[in-house]
């Protein structure tokens, strides 16, 4: 990153402005921060590049000469890096490259948040979340040998050396002792008269960007973090760029998926979700980024879970809740359903047994093998409200289309309608239930304009905006409220963050939820 | 102004007496008109003469860091040379630029002489902006304000780096309202002079 930082300028580039003309070889990678550039074939407008995403990166890595040329289409700020720096990340790191590469193949565009992670998060993120071991320490009066015989337990290349209090004074490294072997030092002699010091602290509530200018400004490895001076771990200098790369680790994690042989090994994987989202939250990604990621990996591991197992005609399984809309929850929850001909019956147990045993934790599962119509009418309307999101997974895919053309029609019936009512109709509202409420009300609404397809709720808000079915401004507002609560929501359980919603949010929160009332009200047919 | 040099800066310091207190981190990063050159940014640590304890609670800056620090001394030449020719812009810079004199002075070099520089303060810009777009200026404007108003991320973290990074992207935005208003440095100067902030 200091690399990278190294080499950067911001530039504001005013509406109409050349960034580059064509046939140029640039030698920069050009980075959109704010505002909107234009690509030209001549004057004829060929391409956009918005907010967080790259201009013509293929170009300036493959070093061609440039097609087009850009122009900035309002007032935008450019980070701009030098090019040879990239390419000696790229050279260095191949998860970045790999990253990178994702990047330019335009799939990841508009997930891509390089400037957040080094700007404003770095500043914001505490010390205290990159430490991800307890200390390896010894007390100073502790034998050379005794020390070395705890560096090789541990499996370390430095230990922290501390005074009774346990306040770090000196660290012993791997040169220190080359240095002591050469110099003859019996193996009985303290540790204290070998040690390097000072050791260099930090406190735990610092924030990142600070450690980083520690091991920048002192050129070293190893960072001691203290509270009120008692040493409560260490950070070296990849737990930091491990840290900063958390979403790199998340393409790492889906290929080990696809390729992992056999359950353990899948089982390990994915009890590592849980944590990677904590990561990516505590990074400040938003809501639908990290459900992206994790809708992704997600899916991989039922995948290749289930690949044991021959599609078979005549059984399903759909994914349905939050996690079957594209959603999650922590700690992540998978609700199944399962459609089927009565003969499977007797084979439903190795599904779900095989679910459970790769490492993700299954929820409710239900089971159909009535006529749809039949089962949706036997189900509560809870329930019901959980299967609208359905969404195919595995098996038989004409079965599952069967079962959804059931459940098309199910939100225009009136006995559903008026159960749906009474979610509206309390005029008080709770904080605890809004996300229930935003994205049930938004679900049903859905059905009930001919879009039976399971969508994360943002984006169904965003289908109702384009189609004039809600107002700009509510849909905005209303998108905004959801995903809100949802982070907060998020961080609060991941312990990332640990107030609550300041109330000037909150309330202007309520009252887009009282015009969201009143518009799904206005639907229901008694505004 | 579009090509006119500026370096933006930030000291964190040990409080706010400009004769007893110290500077005890600076942080200078060079800008182009509305270029940002963050990769020439300077950033140090400063070794105080004598160390004051109220301030880690503020800079989370320890003895220990200070320690090995260079003194203010043995970064003049750098400082100055950064500075130098440059319009020098921060938020209530004046207070900074005092500093800056008051250290030089220390060194008894008659360097402090050098130190009577342009400064552009991005507190009072923005009091001009304001004016300019009819609204009533308040001498109330405070850092976060402006990170609001200009749709910055982050917040003023007691850095110095990371304080004159906010300050550069503030001033970055301010002086792209300037261009457009058709406002110079001279009327700026002229502004102060009338003591309209």
């Amino acid at each position: 990153m200091s690399e990278l930082l190294s080499g950067m300028d911001v530039v504001l580039y005013k509406k109409g402005k050349a960034i580059f003309e064509s046939n140029e070889r640039i030698k920069k990678f050009y980075f959109v921060r704010e505002g909107k550039v234009g690509l030209f074939d001549d004057s004829d407008l060929v391409g956009t590049a918005e907010k967080d995403e790259i201009i013509e990166a293929s170009t300036s890595l493959s070093k061609i000469t440039t097609e087009h040329s850009a122009r900035a289409l309002e007032d935008s700020i450019i980070f701009e890096f030098d090019i040879t720096r990239v390419e000696k990340i790229l050279q260095k790191n191949l998860l970045f490259k790999e990253f990178i590469e994702k990047l330019i193949s335009g799939k990841l565009l508009s997930l891509l948040k390089l400037a957040d992670m080094s700007e404003s998060s770095i500043y914001e993120k505490r010390v205290s979340i990159v430490i991800n071991k307890s200390p390896v320490f010894c007390f100073k009066d502790q034998t050379l040998r005794e020390t070395i015989e705890l560096m090789n337990r541990n499996d370390v290349g430095s230990v922290i050396v501390v005074d009774p209090e346990v306040r770090p004074i000196g660290i012993l490294t791997h040169s220190d002792i080359l240095r002591s072997i050469e110099k003859e030092t019996p193996l009985t002699t303290s540790v204290e008269r070998v040690m390097s010091r000072p050791v260099i602290t930090i406190e735990s509530e610092e924030s990142i960007m600070d450690a980083y200018l520690k091991f920048l400004s002192h050129g070293i490895n190893h960072l001691a973090v203290v509270d009120n001076e008692k040493l409560v771990g260490v950070i070296s200098i990849k737990d930091l760029i491990y840290n900063l790369e958390s979403r790199s680790h998340f393409f790492k994690i889906s290929k080990d998926i696809i390729r992992s042989k056999d359950l353990e090994e899948l089982k390990n994987l994915s009890i590592r979700i849980n944590s990677l989202i904590k990561n990516a939250s505590a990074y400040g990604f938003s809501y639908p980024s990290i459900s992206y990621l994790v809708t992704t990996i997600v899916d991989a591991v039922l995948r290749k879970a289930l690949s044991r197992f021959e599609p078979c005609s005549g059984m399903a399984i759909v994914l349905t809740g939050d996690y079957g809309k594209r959603e999650f929850d922590i700690p992540l929850t998978i609700d199944l359903l399962i459609i089927g001909d009565e003969k499977f019956k007797g084979t439903i147990s190795n599904y779900i047994e095989i679910l459970s045993n790769s490492g993700l934790q299954i929820g409710n599962v239900q089971l159909c093998f009535d006529d749809p119509c039949k089962f949706l009418n036997s189900l509560p309307f809870s329930k019901l409200l959980e299967i609208l999101d359905a969404r195919f997974i595995f098996g038989d895919r004409i079965m599952y289309i069967k079962f959804k053309n059931a459940l098309k029609d199910l939100p225009k019936q009136n006995t559903f309608l008026a159960k749906v009512k009474t979610l509206f109709g309390d005029s008080t509202i709770e904080y605890r239930g809004i996300v229930q409420l935003i994205s049930n009300g938004i679900k049903v609404a859905g059905y009930i304009y001919g879009d039976p397809v399971s969508r994360p709720t943002w984006e169904r808000l965003k289908v109702f905006e384009s189609r004039g079915i809600m107002k700009k401004e509510l849909a905005e507002d209303l998108t905004e409220a959801y995903l809100t609560l949802r982070t907060v929501e998020l961080s609060i359980k991941t312990d990332t963050k640990k107030e609550l919603l300041d109330r000037i949010i909150y309330k202007k929160i309520i009252k887009v939820v009282m015009e969201y009332k009143l518009w799904m009200k206005d639907l229901l047919g008694w505004g | 102004m579009e090509s006119t040099e500026f370096a933006v800066l930030d000291l964190e310091t040990t409080g706010l007496d400009v004769k007893m207190d110290e500077i005890i981190s600076i942080a200078i990063i060079p800008m182009t008109g509305l270029q940002i050159h963050f990769g020439k940014s300077f950033y140090s640590l400063i070794k105080p003469k004598k160390f004051h304890e109220r301030t880690i609670k503020i800079h989370g800056i320890c003895r220990g860091d200070l320690d090995q620090a260079p003194t203010f001394e043995m970064i003049f030449e750098k400082i100055f040379g950064m500075l130098n020719n440059r319009i020098i812009v921060g938020f209530n810079v004046i207070f900074d630029i005092a500093f800056l004199k008051e250290s030089a002075k220390k060194l008894q070099k008659n360097h402090h002489k050098k130190f009577e520089l342009k400064y552009l303060d991005i507190k009072e810009i923005e009091g001009l902006i304001l004016l300019r777009a009819g609204i009533p200026v308040t001498p109330f404007i405070d850092f976060s304000d402006l990170l609001h108003k200009y749709q910055i991320e982050g917040t003023s973290r007691h850095n110095a780096l990371s304080d004159a990074y906010i300050a550069a992207r503030i001033f970055q935005k301010q002086l792209n309202a300037l261009l457009e208003f058709k406002i110079t440095l001279d009327d700026l100067e002229m502004m102060r002079r009338m003591q309209i902030f």
